[in-house]
């Protein structure tokens, strides 16, 4: 786990499964702003578990994942672990199936569950092998990456970045 | 004793894909005991139709998250030798230390997430984490060190990208590598002595079941075989990479989407106990003492000892991987750029040893380097013929326990596979036409 006060930013899912691989996509638009050349990025793919290693205790963690959330496909929610209640699947888990709320349920039972974590879901249309990002969703990433922006600038004037 | 017995377990747990336990016994007759496969087929050899030389590799990778490297490597291997591109003892190296990587994480996930609850009869691995944190820690603290060896080589954890055809686009430094050998002897090799420690404080929670069957593994005469070798059966010898399909001998059962396969019996076992057996004798002396304490000898014929043999394996690739980081530092590592020069277009057949058995791919290349036909045989679907047979022999042997004593064995025998019903599920041969 990484400490002190940074940024890190997170994509979990796989691009050759639709939506699922919003995540990286815009992981990679993001790791090209240049206003973002002081954040860690880590493309956590199918692993999620690998977060656990990954994040930063006292810094801005974001993760950006395909989540179904219930609301058309394409919508944009920014929400953190505690305001939502995350399916485990800890009766049915499987090395693939271990996705971000049991990584958090990890995290949290071996005390490195970072206390500033904020998700950035998708809301997918498509999860199939082989296909491309949905319209919706590509259309959704300007939107996206508005709310990930709003979240650095946020923890970045809090914390006083550049002074 | 009973006479009648209906066991029907939807959605296996802890297991990944869709499968069913389907047992009936009537007046003392087993009349059915299977693993029902009902994942819808994915297509993946569709996926790889016109697709250039470059991206089979990426796009098989892609297939499983648990398995992708050695999807990769057996992709890269198939693709090499269907367009005769030769690869350095760098590489070769390289690409040995990833496979190993990559084993050590998946069979200490295997063992200590998934295996490990049953033999604590908990839930899952959640509870462990409450009851016994220094051992999920343990798991954690390898886990991380395999992830670590992916980044290095591979430059990423997951679906690594350097790995390409004919080498890689970009060589570790030596400083990275000294590193990892360091991290492998002071930090992994503890953590592997307690985890032999550990399993082997579990062991009597191993159920006893035996039944004996065939054997396939990869075999080289080298080396403990998980890169490269011959296909090797304990019942009928040795046989050429080329000759895979007269070994797999895939067919359709009418209770599974996913194919099953067969050689010398109705059913062969294809995973860590199968390559166990079949090369026990090429195990680095550690690996094998590490067996030695947990009480495994060839040939084991227990299918539940499948993740002992596992913890064995991680012991081995531990050994092996600070050899080879040795030889390559020996050396010296140079600056090469990958051999993508293809002296040939045809057709090239390869296999590997992933985690959970042997793997194969199939490719044929057009001239302009283009795939027109694609075959993945995977090890999930290998086993599936074996875990019915197992459960046909199992059942009457424990039918004098309560039915939920009965379903949770068999759960735990299907669990012992570690199967990945996803990735096995393709029944389709696709024929592309150029």
């Amino acid at each position: 786990m990484n400490s002190g006060r940074s940024i890190h930013i997170f994509a979990v899912g796989n691009p050759y499964y639709g939506d699922d691989g919003v995540g990286q996509a815009i992981l990679e638009i993001l790791q090209s702003a240049p206003e973002m050349k002081d954040v860690v990025f880590y493309n956590a793919q199918t692993d999620a578990l690998s977060l656990i290693d990954r994040f930063s205790a006292d810094g801005l963690n974001i993760i950006i994942d395909a989540a179904c959330m219930g609301y058309d496909s394409g919508a944009v929610v920014r929400f953190t672990p505690d305001e939502t209640q995350l399916k485990i699947k800890s009766d049915n888990l499987s090395l693939h199936g271990f996705g971000l709320p049991e990584a958090f349920q990890m995290a949290t039972q071996i005390g490195v569950m970072p206390a500033n974590l904020v998700i950035i879901g998708i809301e997918p249309a498509v999860i199939e092998m082989n296909e491309p990002l949905s319209e919706p969703v590509r259309a959704a990433i300007p939107e996206a990456i508005k709310l990930i922006n709003n979240e650095v600038k946020l923890y970045e004037s809090a914390h006083d970045f550049n002074h | 004793m009973k006479q009648d017995l209906n066991i029907n377990v939807h959605h296996l747990t802890r297991v990944e894909g869709h499968g069913n336990i389907v047992v009936n016994m009537k007046e003392g007759v087993l009349e059915k005991a299977q693993l029902e496969i009902v994942e819808a087929p994915r297509y993946f050899e569709a996926m790889l139709k016109g697709r250039s030389f470059h991206e089979a590799a990426i796009i098989t990778s892609r297939i499983c998250g648990i398995c992708s490297l050695g999807h990769q490597m057996t992709s890269l291997k198939a693709t090499e030798e269907a367009l005769g591109l030769e690869i350095s003892r760098q590489t070769l190296l390289l690409r040995k230390l990833l496979i190993h990587g990559a084993t050590i994480q998946s069979n200490i996930l295997h063992a200590y997430f998934l295996a490990a609850p049953d033999f604590l009869n908990v839930g899952s691995v959640f509870p462990l984490v409450g009851t016994h944190p220094e051992v999920v820690l343990r798991a954690l603290r390898m886990k991380r060190l395999a992830n670590d060896m992916g980044e290095i080589l591979g430059g990423r954890a997951v679906h690594p990208i350097t790995p390409v055809p004919g080498g890689f686009t970009k060589i570790p430094a030596e400083a990275d590598l000294v590193e990892m050998k360091r991290r492998l002897l002071e930090e992994c090799l503890p953590d592997v002595i307690a985890t032999v420690e550990t399993i082997k404080a579990l062991a009597g929670a191993v159920p006893q079941f035996e039944r004996e069957t065939e054997y396939i593994s990869v075999r080289s005469e080298e080396e403990y075989g998980l890169y490269d070798g011959n296909i090797c059966s304990s019942d009928t010898g040795i046989h050429p990479v080329e000759d895979y399909l007269s070994v797999t001998n895939e067919h359709v059962v009418s209770h599974s989407s996913s194919k099953h396969a067969k050689h010398h019996r109705s059913s062969y076992m294809v995973g860590a106990l199968a390559r166990f057996n079949n090369s026990y004798d090429k195990l680095h002396p550690e690996a094998q003492k590490a067996a030695e304490a947990l009480g495994l000898q060839p040939v084991n014929t227990n299918p539940y000892m499948i993740t002992i043999a596992q913890v064995v394996e991680v012991a081995h690739c531990v050994f092996d991987s600070v050899a080879i980081i040795d030889e390559l530092l020996a050396q010296g590592l140079k600056a090469e750029k990958p051999n993508q020069n293809p002296t040939r277009f045809g057709r090239g057949m390869a296999t590997t040893e992933v985690p959970r058995g042997i793997l194969f791919h199939d490719y044929t290349y057009n001239r302009r380097g283009e795939i027109v036909k694609a075959n993945c045989i995977i090890p999930t679907g290998q086993n599936l013929a074996n875990i019915d047979d197992d459960m046909k022999k199992l059942v009457p042997e424990i039918i004098a326990k309560s039915k939920d004593e009965i379903t949770l064995q068999l759960e735990m025998l299907v669990r012992a596979y570690d199967p990945c019903i996803s990735c096995s599920v393709h029944m389709l041969d696709v024929d592309f036409i150029e």
